[in-house]
């Protein structure tokens, strides 16, 4: 598990991956059901497994827009804001990489370009409600 | 044609390209591009980007846009599509991460003393300064009516300034580049704003 868990934006729906159990996703609800965003946006809360630049050298036209170190609901955290393409779609990935006891976890949101001013509050306000489990 | 496309051109082949005409010289245009180029000149939404003294044209249409930046004697066309357009706006004015540090408070000036301390340099405003850059999409919004929409930004030593007009005088805010960024995401026309200029 990755130790942690944060509110997801209202209404967003918490998707179940039996495959990772060490991994938390969330992606943003549809209107009526129907997918009118061209990339839906989504949270991913995960193990920090690979650094930013080994995350870079596997996206297409990755450009870092912005790094800081911060604190992170009192955990020491590296916040990133980046854009690169996913099948043709712009995306911007907003990522907050946290260490805890047990090692580095990432909590990343992403979105289409287009999409980020409307989102971008919504989504720095779910980013700090990242809390260790046991709390 | 594989998108993004980035080539160097000079004068004669874009004035030949923006008039929708096939340049004398195409070796190495892909095929279309004169057609591509020349319908973007109906397209609802221009941009104006000025880099120091140095100045840019965009034209965004429905699926595509197109930048056109000086490079030395010849000009670089940038044709993206459109969603992809705050990304290549940030990377052709360089905005990348910055030294960390503490965010100083807004600050207002007289717009006519910021230009002339970006035009000089002799005034702290401009100390360390890097470059002042301006993007501006400029569209329809009714008859004989046209809305605007800028970011512009004093990139310093020190991190980026955002320059915003305020009752008659300039705000600099000092903000991160996701600010930034955040404001060149939402710099071109929502739909529902390009249709009421119709």
């Amino acid at each position: 598990m990755s130790g942690l868990r944060f509110v997801p934006p209202r209404g967003w729906e918490v998707l179940d991956l039996p495959g990772a159990p060490e991994t938390v996703a969330a992606i943003a609800a549809e209107p009526d059901g129907v997918v009118n965003r061209a990339f839906r946006p989504n949270f991913v809360l995960t193990v920090g497994d690979l650094s930013l630049e080994e995350q870079a050298a596997g996206l297409r036209s990755f450009h870092l827009v912005d790094r800081e170190e911060m604190d992170l609901a009192g955990l020491p955290c590296v916040r990133t804001l980046a854009h690169h393409e996913i099948d043709g779609r712009a995306v911007v990935a907003e990522q907050w990489r946290v260490l805890v006891p047990e090692g580095s976890r990432e909590l990343t949101a992403s979105c289409g370009a287009l999409d980020y001013p409307e989102l971008a509050e919504e989504l720095t306000a779910s980013a700090a409600s990242l809390r260790r489990s046991s709390e | 044609m594989t998108l993004p496309l980035t080539l160097e051109i000079g004068e004669q082949g874009l004035d030949d390209l923006l008039a929708g005409r096939r340049p004398d010289d195409a070796e190495g245009l892909p095929e279309g591009l004169e057609s591509i180029m020349g319908e973007l000149q109906a397209a609802p939404c221009e941009l104006e980007m000025a880099r120091g003294r140095r100045s840019g044209y965009g034209w965004v249409g429905a699926r595509l846009a197109a930048l056109v930046v000086p490079a030395g004697e010849q000009w670089m066309l940038h044709l993206v599509p459109v969603e992809f357009v705050p990304d290549a706006l940030a990377r052709l004015n360089g905005l990348g991460p910055r030294p960390e540090g503490q965010m100083a408070s807004p600050v207002r000036y007289d717009p006519a003393l910021l230009a002339q301390a970006v035009a000089t340099g002799e005034h702290e405003l401009t100390q360390g300064l890097r470059e002042h850059w301006r993007v501006e999409a400029v569209w329809p919004s009714g008859p004989e009516r046209v809305s605007r929409r800028a970011v512009e930004v004093l990139d310093t030593q020190e991190g980026l300034w955002l320059v915003t007009p305020v009752e008659g005088q300039v705000e600099l805010a000092h903000v991160r580049p996701t600010e930034v960024f955040r404001r060149l995401c939402g710099l071109l026309p929502a739909p529902s704003e390009l249709l009421a200029g119709r």
